[in-house]
């Protein structure tokens, strides 16, 4: 990685250029043909440094419900309950982390009543507790590495 | 917003990839894609932008590949009547991606959680002692992340 595909990178988190040549002006700023930085966005790809350039969606507005629920399970049985929750497509995020808590998970859907059911479901299954911590309000949300 | 437009948005993402095609002209060809017209496609997604409907659209990198390869949920106990100063505080720190008031759970006191970001956990350590330093917020519990089981993103699926 170089200081032009830094360049790029971070432009880009920013902004993805809606046109028909996204390239060519993301080639412009840098100084580079719509070629150049194409293949470079390719490689940057392939490398796995970008997950995936399309829409960020804000759920609210599209009226999707969602909330942060974490709870505590014991390691020998953290893979197959996690694997029980990514099982809902709404399963955005899913960690496992050091603490009291030891799994958080966000779930998005249509309805609180389809989160509940499903959330009900796990508990019920693996006889555990899942605490649940719904937005009250935003102030952050923007993931940006400067690279 | 009214229903009907939420219908229409919703139906409409349902044509429009997660992860852009890397061609020269990625619009035209999801148009091509989903036989609507690219420009069409341009303007209703700015459209959408404007709205607020669609935040961004933007890159999302793998953060462990761009050496951001610890990150941590931290989670405060802030008094009601600083929450609005205290957030905006913390929303202002680059290494905080996501800053949310939350219900408390029935389960502790933390009302106010944190996504932070570093290149390691002391870089990490480092963000949270300058953001307490700052806040004046002493009572936190931080939560580093040991293994990702899932990272994707809202999306609108056909049901």
């Amino acid at each position: 990685m170089d200081d032009i595909d830094r360049k790029i990178l971070n432009m880009i988190q920013e902004g993805f250029p809606v046109d028909r040549r996204p390239f060519r002006i993301i080639g412009e700023m840098v100084g580079l043909n719509e070629e150049m930085v194409l293949n470079r966005i390719k490689a940057l790809k392939e490398k796995g440094v970008i997950r995936r350039i399309g829409p960020i969606l804000e759920r609210k507005r599209l009226g999707y419900e969602s909330v942060l629920c974490g709870l505590h399970v014991e390691e020998d049985k953290i893979v197959e309950i996690a694997k029980a929750i990514n099982r809902h497509s709404g399963v955005t995020h899913n960690y496992e982390r050091d603490g009291e808590l030891n799994l958080w998970f966000t779930i998005t859907a249509k309805t609180k009543k389809e989160i509940d059911t499903f959330l009900a479901d796990v508990e019920r299954r693996f006889s555990i507790r899942i605490y649940r911590f719904p937005e009250k309000r935003m102030f952050k949300i923007k993931t940006y590495f400067p690279v | 917003m009214h229903r009907d437009e939420r219908e229409d948005d919703r139906s409409f993402l349902k044509n429009i990839p997660d992860d852009f095609p890397l061609s020269v002209e990625p619009y035209m060809e999801i148009g091509r894609r989903c036989s609507i017209d690219g420009d069409d496609i341009i303007a209703r997604l700015k459209k959408m932008m404007e709205e607020g409907t669609i935040r961004r659209i933007a890159a999302v990198l793998y953060h462990r590949n761009v050496s951001y390869t610890h990150n941590a949920m931290v989670v405060w106990r802030v008094e009601k009547e600083d929450i609005e100063k205290t957030g905006n505080i913390m929303a202002s720190f680059p290494e905080v991606s996501h800053c949310y008031e939350r219900d408390t759970g029935d389960y502790w006191e933390y009302n106010l959680y944190t996504m932070i970001h570093g290149k390691s956990r002391d870089d990490c350590l480092d963000i949270v002692r300058r953001i307490s330093d700052e806040t004046g917020k002493r009572d936190f519990k931080i939560f580093f992340s040991k293994r990702e089981f899932k990272k994707t993103s809202i999306r609108v699926v056909n049901e």
